[in-house]
């Protein structure tokens, strides 16, 4: 069915949009325009200004970064220059000047003269060759006992004459004495020793027919012994000596 | 639309109002995503920064580092030769062998290595062999170790060497292997990259910078001067001397001889013994000069003693013995001797210098000249080396003023003057004329030739001299003994 209304338009009541969708439509638009502005200060301020200051912190950070590589080059070349003298150290400190340890065992070995009755001379003396390492090692934690290793092993070989071959052990513990110092109980040992860590005990056998060509020799009775001695290790640190400005 | 009913209409203005605010909120949203993703960059932009700052920070120290260890370079390479120089190393150890009369044998091939030490220090090893005997090759040693290129021996092995049978007078060489391991500094091109420090040279100039550098100390190699050995024997050498037959009479002789030198050094200490016997005497009897000396001749015995034994110890002027026994009973008895000698008396005490005044006094009113000037001397010798107490000091100055007037006195009794006559003027007393010597002289005339006698006084009875600032007066009867004489001002 057609519904006409045939009144003329001044009569007719008037129509308008309806409070509910009037009310809809506003409310809708605040919430478009609300959301929009907080888009647009989002996006267009907040995001920006980070960006900004991102862009700003990369230019830092590279330029920053590139004084920073050169600093670790200077590092790097002190390093170097560290290493190097190190090195340079550790070969001139580890360095046993053995012309001085022979000189003073040579002195201990003759100080006893051909007439006195327990001359000494000696068959070989040894040292045998070991590495140089950098520096100190570092003590090994499984290890709880720090036992320090000698740098090296001075090794002899020699003779002793003696009038009566009882006198043997005694004539040896006076030239061990006099090779020491005796330092468990002087406390004091002897410049040869001092620098020395370790020695064997006295030994010795009495060796027969010692003569020489045949020929009867004074004093008649020889005994042969034997020493290794284990060298302190040297002081890499050069404790004592004057440290170099820029040395460590 | 139009079709639409009112309520659909509603539903379609509510719907699009928030579609569009959903959509919208959702760009918000993702902005706020990127916004957050861009701030965690930014944070970890800035921890970056903060890191490189810390290392950018290190810049000058390490510029002035850098600085200093290339200004001290060349002082720290000088220990190690920048090259290798192998030719020149050689004919420097021709040079050592040949000073310290070593023979060469073997010096095997060798080539410079890297050492594990540090990169650019490489290292060669040699092993050489030669013959000598302990003082050459305890001197070859010693000259490689103290060159001045670092040079170390890590090894040796030196075995005795045997005496040629048919020339036992040669001689004895030994073997000897020594390990030797020289270094120099070539780094690879490249391993030390030399960053550039801009106004280098100036900071160079910087007082601070200049004292780091001048302070430097670079490693030197240590050195050692072997002990003078001109005695010693070769250590590898059995030292034993063949048995000799031992003939009786030149065993006696040698006997005789050494005794002879035991008796001598017998008869010293007894000598010495008996001058402390009169030591002690005079001790007791307190005569302090002569206890003195005895004392001072005792003490050059003694000394005399101790060298003569020690030059015997020496020489081993003594080597029978029997004797040796009678030697070691002498040392024993000296060197008990020299314990119990109580020390001298160092200090003199008033009380000692006023007993010496007096008796000097007394001597002075005597007029016994020579007894003082005997006294003094023993005196003086007394006091040398011996500290004087304060309260003392003025009588050794009253002792030394009557020592000096003792002296002159001396001298002036000494002196001969003939007095054979006078004429006095009362009246005028410098009239007055006395014959002296032959010669007619007035008060103020000198009576010797010297002009240090002159005539104070001339008296009816007597002539008053003045000599050296005494008053002497000399009886006019001829007599040349003197009278006391007066100090004179």
């Amino acid at each position: 069915m057609i519904q006409i209304n045939l009144l003329p338009p001044e009569y007719r009541p008037r129509t308008g949009t309806p409070v509910a969708r009037f009310a809809a439509i506003v409310v809708g638009i605040v919430m478009v325009l609300s959301a929009g502005g907080a888009y647009a200060y989002t996006h267009f301020i907040e995001l920006t200004k980070v960006r900004e200051l991102r862009r700003s912190r990369e230019e830092e950070v590279r330029s920053t970064e590139m004084q920073r590589d050169r600093s670790l080059r200077l590092q790097q070349e002190i390093d170097s220059y560290e290493q190097r003298r190190t090195a340079i150290q550790t070969i001139n400190r580890s360095r046993t000047l053995w012309s001085r340890k022979l000189d003073q065992f040579f002195e201990k070995v003759t100080s006893r003269d051909v007439d006195d009755t327990s001359a000494l001379w000696l068959e070989t003396c040894e040292v045998p060759v070991k590495a140089v390492t950098l520096r100190r090692r570092r003590p090994n934690k499984k290890k709880k006992t720090k036992e320090v290793q000698p740098a090296a092993q001075f090794k002899v070989e020699g003779f002793m004459a003696m009038a009566n071959d009882a006198d043997g052990p005694a004539l040896l513990s006076e030239f061990h004495k006099e090779l020491t110092g005796d330092p468990e109980r002087t406390g004091k040992p002897t410049e040869f020793f001092a620098d020395f860590l370790t020695i064997n005990n006295p030994n010795m056998e009495i060796l027969r027919n010692r003569s020489r060509n045949k020929v009867e020799l004074v004093p008649p009775i020889v005994g042969a012994f034997s020493y290794d001695l284990g060298l302190a290790p040297p002081d890499l640190d050069g404790k004592g000596k004057k440290k170099s400005p820029t040395g460590k | 639309m139009s079709n639409m009913s009112e309520k659909q209409l509603l539903i379609l203005t509510i719907g699009v109002a928030v579609l569009l605010t959903g959509g919208l909120l959702f760009l918000v949203y993702q902005d706020r995503e990127e916004v957050q993703s861009v701030e965690t960059e930014i944070t970890a932009l800035e921890s970056r920064l903060q890191a490189a700052e810390i290392e950018v920070r290190k810049i000058p120290k390490r510029e002035s580092k850098v600085l200093t260890y290339r200004a001290v370079e060349p002082r720290e390479l000088a220990v190690l030769p920048t090259e290798q120089h192998i030719a020149e190393f050689h004919r420097q150890l021709s040079g050592f062998l040949s000073t310290a009369g070593m023979k060469f044998q073997e010096l095997p091939e060798s080539s410079p290595e890297d050492s594990e030490l540090a990169k650019g220090i490489r290292v060669t090893r040699n092993r050489l062999k030669g013959l000598g005997d302990a003082a050459a090759i305890l001197k070859f040693m010693n000259m490689i170790e103290n060159d001045p290129r670092l040079i170390a021996v890590k090894g040796f092995k030196v075995d005795a060497g045997e005496q040629d049978r048919d020339d036992p007078e040669a001689p004895i060489l030994h073997e000897v292997e020594i390990e030797l391991e020289t270094y120099h500094y070539q780094p690879a091109k490249g391993a030390i990259k030399r960053e550039h420090i801009p106004g280098a040279e100036q900071r160079l100039e910087d007082p601070d910078m200049r004292r780091e550098i001048a302070s430097f100390q670079p490693e030197r190699p240590d050195t050692y001067v072997l002990r003078p050995a001109v005695g010693r024997r070769d250590p590898f050498v059995d030292p034993r001397r063949a048995k000799e037959e031992i003939d009786p009479e030149a065993q006696r002789k040698l006997f005789e001889s050494e005794e002879g030198t035991v008796i001598e050094l017998e008869n010293l200490y007894r000598e010495v013994t008996e001058l402390l016997e009169q030591e002690q005497a005079l001790e007791t009897q307190g005569d302090l000069f002569r206890l003195d000396r005895i004392r001072r001749v005792i003490d050059e015995k003694i000394n005399n003693l101790r060298a003569r034994m020690e030059h015997v110890g020496v020489n081993k002027a003594v080597t029978i013995a029997a004797l040796q026994a009678r030697m070691d009973v002498l040392q024993e008895n000296l060197g008990r001797l020299r314990t119990s000698r109580a020390p001298k008396d160092v200090v003199v005490t008033r009380v000692v210098a006023e007993n010496v005044h007096q008796e000097l006094k007394g001597h002075f009113e005597k007029g016994e000249y020579q007894q003082i000037d005997a006294l003094g001397q023993s005196w003086m010798s007394f006091l040398r080396g011996k500290d004087v107490m304060p309260e003392a000091q003025s009588i050794l100055d009253e002792i030394q003023v009557l020592r000096d007037r003792a002296k002159i006195l001396g001298e002036f009794a000494g002196m001969n003057f003939d007095i054979a006559g006078r004429i006095i003027d009362r009246e005028n007393a410098a009239r007055s004329v006395v014959r002296i010597n032959g010669k007619y002289l007035r008060v103020g005339d000198t009576a010797d030739d010297k002009g240090l006698v002159k005539i104070s006084e001339i008296h009816g009875d007597h002539v008053l001299f003045g000599y050296k600032g005494e008053a002497i007066r000399r009886a006019c009867d001829c007599e040349r003994k003197p009278s006391t004489g007066s100090k004179r001002n």
